[in-house]
């Protein structure tokens, strides 16, 4: 029995941390960007600061096109939904998102969400019941543990990218492999490093489970036409649920899964994280829809953004520093522990650069990290000035 | 003795050389039925993880995340392996 006297008990750990980073001077779990001034820069504290932790893969935010396609949905079609599809209505760009993506993964169908979050919780809690089984990578996304949690099924959790431990876990369960779901990403949001679907495909066939793919942070990113890390390895096809955001190279906010499984459109009727949200603004839907178009028709940002990578951890490498073990845009660089991940993280800020600190119980094997997310819109001299940051640091 | 008694003697050798063979600041003494993963030993999640993989494979069973997080002892992690070895 929990011995907590009071409903605020449990913040008291919350709040020694809170209090450690204050006094440090400035909280990176709370820093304000007081003014945003292109893809890949903003003010911090009044200073001019490269923004190298944003997950704006292909810098599409500052996009004309993205931009005017927004402001004319907002001057024709309003503000918001002010509701839920199922109860509201659809607006046209809802549906019209759904063919377009549908159209561009050569899947049948395709659902939209009102975020990346309630995407994997909608699907995953409505795709599941108590008495079917998840096998879950131990490095993914709290949004999949989340929306596994929310369905009740049984939740087995195997080592990341570990395709033996995965296969132990699908023999265990016997005939139950039938009711089984594989759930992985394509690229890991901390260390860049990608999941062996070829492998993990070969398994789900032999055993006859199901494979859903989170490509958050792989969409337009790899693949010839940016479908994401299945689509790099010839393996669509092969995927039974593939989901993504569109907040990461898309440039707004929302989320999708795509599928040739008819069902996915009976999820409509049963994803409570879908029926009980409100839909998207009908102008993030249109900048959505732009940037989609421009993720189709200019391959050469996927090009820049894999140049830019490549600079970063070469660069990074080239001073010792111990990353990820895959060139990829998201560059961690891991650090001795939390003390020296914050020293070195305000230390980058100072030098006018941002990055993301990672610790535990948010980093993936309780080790800290100063994680770099690379954009297409960084300059070469912007990617020259982050490594000259990082030689100022020690990891 | 008991089945369940059988399992936590058998869980708690496994500790001792989990502990042993990855936990340099720790010294495995006194580990027994009744003691608490975190409160006792602070291992932190990774580490318990790491040690209920090695259950697993030891009983050649899966243990789901639901049970996992009422565990607190070994104790209570026996239970959980005499209920998926019945």
């Amino acid at each position: 029995m929990n011995e907590s006297k009071s409903l605020f008990d449990k913040f008291a750990a919350s709040a020694a941390v809170q209090k450690q980073l204050e006094a440090s001077g400035l909280d990176p779990t709370h820093v304000v960007i007081e003014e945003i001034l292109s893809a890949t820069e903003g003010k911090i504290q009044g200073k001019t600061t490269i923004l190298a932790g944003t997950n704006n893969y292909l810098g599409l935010t500052f996009n004309e096109q993205c931009i005017e396609a927004g402001r004319e949905s907002l001057r024709t079609q309003g503000t918001g939904t002010t509701g839920s599809r199922m109860a509201n209505g659809s607006f046209d760009g809802h549906v019209a998102l759904e063919r377009e993506l549908a159209e561009f993964y050569g899947t049948k169908h395709c659902m939209i969400f009102s975020t990346g979050y309630t995407a994997n919780l909608g699907i995953l809690s409505a795709l599941l019941e108590p008495g079917d089984a998840v096998l879950l990578d131990a490095d993914a996304h709290a949004s999949l543990y989340d929306g596994c949690r929310m369905s009740g099924a049984d939740v087995y959790r195997f080592k990341h990218n570990d395709v033996e431990a995965l296969e132990k876990r699908l023999r265990r369960l016997g005939a139950r492999a039938h009711r089984c779901l594989i759930i992985t990403e394509g690229m890991y949001s901390i260390l860049g490093d990608c999941a062996p679907l070829a492998e993990m495909v070969e398994l789900k066939e032999k055993y006859g489970a199901y494979l859903f793919v989170d490509e958050a942070h792989s969409l337009g990113v790899f693949g010839q036409t940016g479908r994401g890390v299945a689509e790099e390895l010839g393996l669509d096809e092969k995927i039974d649920f593939i989901v993504g955001t569109f907040s990461k190279s898309l440039g707004a906010t929302g989320g999708y899964c795509v599928s040739n499984h008819d069902e996915l459109n009976l999820v409509r009727y049963a994803s409570r994280p879908y029926i009980f949200t409100a839909s998207p603004s009908p102008s993030v839907i249109a900048t959505t829809r732009a940037a989609l178009k421009q993720l189709k028709s200019h391959p050469e940002l996927r090009e820049q953004l894999w140049a830019n990578a490549n600079q970063l951890y070469t660069g990074l490498k080239a001073l010792n520093l111990h990353l990820g073990p895959d060139i990829s845009p998201v560059v961690a660089v891991r650090m001795q522990d939390n003390e020296s991940a914050l020293a070195g993280w305000k230390n980058l800020i100072e030098q006018g650069v941002y990055t993301n600190m990672i610790v535990p119980p948010a980093s993936p094997d309780g080790s800290s990290f100063l994680r770099c997310s690379v954009s297409a819109a960084h300059t070469k001299e912007q990617i020259d000035k982050i490594i000259k940051a990082f030689s100022q640091i020690s990891g | 003795m008991t089945a369940i008694d059988d399992i936590a003697c058998r869980l708690s050798s496994l500790l001792v050389t989990y502990i042993k063979e990855n936990v340099a600041d720790k010294i495995a003494t006194e580990i027994g039925p009744d003691t608490d993963l975190t409160s006792d030993l602070e291992l932190e999640s990774i580490q318990i993880m790491e040690y209920v993989v090695e259950i697993e494979d030891d009983y050649d069973i899966s243990i789901d995340l639901e049970s996992l997080s009422n565990a607190k002892t070994i104790l209570d992690l026996a239970g959980i392996v005499a209920r998926q070895l019945n």
